[in-house]
């Protein structure tokens, strides 16, 4: 090969590099400018144009009126607690019910084992969504209509975290259980003060992969309540956009900023962990 | 040992009881009821009765339905490849050139969508997807000399406009699996294929992607079961329109079961669209186990 030949090569490794850079680079403006946007807008005072021209923010009125309006007169704040109650709890008790199934799945003989966890298993690919209707109608004879019950309830039994904590069970050495049996040790201690450290690691990942996707679910909160003081942030939000109140553009991402900021915030303390539970989700295909 | 044998039975059967008595009620017996009451007349005022197929024969003749399967199997179509394909690039660019801090910042970044929700992210670009041509799209596009769109005034338009949202949200997910399995795979078959001259491209071609069929299968099944469903973007963007635009089966089955409270039609329709999701990934899944 000639010096021309190594050089063209060259030429052309770097300039596939540089078009890789420049591609992830767009990818990221088009992935993060829109929260940028959401929260540059919440913080204007009558936004008329969408424009955000070096105009319009030299001419815009900075404040946190937007997110005074909104705390004040839309009941956000009952929202924002109604969603942290919902999705702690959904958090909460699917983490529990979960370590718990799989525990008894992995450790303990009973007859029917292997086949219900084939059970667990095979509900993965159930389309939830595609179940409403009857889930509705079960929540109403139950009872859980209108109550934040309802939220949490259906959705605490998780195939999904049941078949993760299953693979993590492989951790908990036999041996210390049976240990931990000859010392006389009760069931309900030896689940909680020696399993659960065990996997804890795998139950903040699972816990975080709940968290978000119950404090972003729509379709089911919204059928089962009626009453606005349920609403969570989510339909709340979902309510403001292309409502009534659409046109104020600035108070509605001062309510998108409120409902993003607290997952936001823990993605940013956890991030870690947020990813591997998507990442291990992966793995259990 | 049969005492132990006796107390692994119960406590076997109490700590996994919880999980599976919800699941029962919850996602079990809900598959019977909808096949069930997809044969009647269910709804708000009457009592039940058994109609035979006449759901399923009225489907046939219902326009709305006819848009809501177009939108649907176009948003799987477009949704589904282009996830694919993205996410496998970003996470081989990632993995291959930039296992630096600067691939952790694009990491963490393109993660953000996937923090917040689809409905959110929906609310946002609703207003970036203006037809004034002052929308940010709009702007964007004007640069190149292209003259203002009315994106979620039409059909196409908004129907292309969701796909847009998805894929952002939808590549910031399974970009991460994608990246966790080529770390997965051992670091002496590329140190190997380096030796041998491969350059990166083909390093990627020859190594990674037959490294990632289980995870691409698993993709593809997860993001197709997923994209059969859509309904929150639909919702927060568009509430379905322009007339039926955007408006997807799930949307169709929720408007049909609690606007119109026609609980056994739109249990018909979920039926529909629960065999279509099984017949698609029973697809693919045939698809990757037909090439080993």
């Amino acid at each position: 090969m000639n010096l021309t030949a190594i050089r063209r090569k060259k030429f052309f490794s770097r300039l596939l590099w540089l078009l890789a850079v420049l591609f992830l680079l767009l990818l990221v403006v088009v992935a993060v400018f829109p929260f940028v946007y959401m929260a540059i807008v919440s913080l204007m005072e009558n936004v008329m144009s969408m424009k955000l021209s070096a105009n319009t923010l030299k001419k815009a009125v900075w404040s946190l009126n937007n997110y005074k309006k909104v705390l004040l007169t839309s009941n956000f704040a009952r929202y924002l607690l109604n969603s942290v109650i919902v999705s702690g709890m959904s958090c909460l008790l699917s983490c529990l019910f979960s370590t718990m199934t799989a525990y008894a799945f992995s450790k303990k003989q009973f007859a029917g084992r292997d086949r219900l966890r084939g059970i667990f298993l095979a509900t993965m690919m159930v389309p939830g969504e595609c179940m409403i209707i009857p889930m509705y109608l079960i929540a109403r004879k139950l009872g859980l209509v209108n109550t934040l019950a309802a939220m949490i309830i259906p959705l605490i039994s998780s195939a999904f975290g049941t078949t993760m904590m299953y693979s993590f069970m492989k951790n908990v050495p036999d041996e210390l259980l049976e240990a931990a049996d000859i010392d006389g040790c009760g069931e309900l201690r030896k689940f909680f003060s020696i399993v659960f450290p065990l996997v804890k690691s795998a139950v903040v990942s699972l816990a975080i992969f709940i968290f978000i996707s119950s404090w972003g679910s729509l379709l089911w909160p919204l059928l089962t309540t009626t009453k606005m003081e349920l609403s969570t942030v989510t339909m709340a939000i979902a309510r403001m956009s292309g409502g009534e109140k659409a046109t104020n553009f600035g108070y509605v991402m001062a309510g998108n900023t409120l409902g993003f900021l607290p997952p936001f915030i823990l993605y940013c303390f956890l991030q870690k962990q947020f990813v591997e539970g998507i990442a291990l989700s992966g793995t259990k295909g | 040992m049969k005492k132990k044998k006796l107390k692994d039975l119960f406590t076997g059967y109490a700590f996994a009881a919880p999980s599976t008595l919800l699941l029962i009620t919850f996602l079990i017996i809900p598959i019977f009821m909808v096949f069930y009451f997809s044969f009647t007349n269910y709804s708000a005022k009457q009592n039940v009765d058994w109609v035979g197929l006449q759901n399923y024969l009225r489907i046939l003749k219902d326009p709305a339905v006819r848009y809501a399967l177009k939108n649907t199997l176009l948003f799987v179509l477009v949704q589904v490849p282009l996830v694919t394909v993205l996410s496998l690039a970003v996470a081989g660019i990632l993995a291959q050139q930039h296992r630096n801090r600067f691939g952790s910042f694009v990491r963490s970044a393109l993660f953000v969508p996937v923090v917040c929700s689809l409905t959110l992210l929906g609310s946002v670009w609703y207003y970036l997807f203006s037809s004034d041509p002052s929308g940010v799209v709009n702007t964007v596009l004007s640069w190149f000399g292209i003259a203002a769109v009315d994106w979620l005034g039409q059909g196409n338009t908004a129907m292309a406009a969701l796909c847009f949202v998805n894929i952002v949200r939808s590549v910031g997910y399974f970009l991460v699996i994608y990246y966790a399995a080529i770390m997965d795979i051992p670091r002496s078959y590329l140190e190997a294929a380096e030796v041998d001259g491969a350059n990166r491209i083909q390093q990627f071609f020859h190594i990674i992607l037959p490294n990632l069929k289980g995870t691409t299968n698993f993709v593809v099944v997860i993001n197709t079961i997923w994209a059969f469903q859509i309904f929150d973007l639909a919702y927060s963007m568009t509430r379905g329109g322009p007339g039926y635009g955007t408006t997807t089966m799930i949307y169709r089955i929720y408007q049909e079961g609690f606007w119109n409270w026609k609980m056994g039609y739109a249990c018909a329709l979920a039926v529909m669209l629960f065999l279509m999701i099984l017949t698609a990934s029973g697809i693919i899944k045939r698809i990757f186990r037909a090439d080993d």
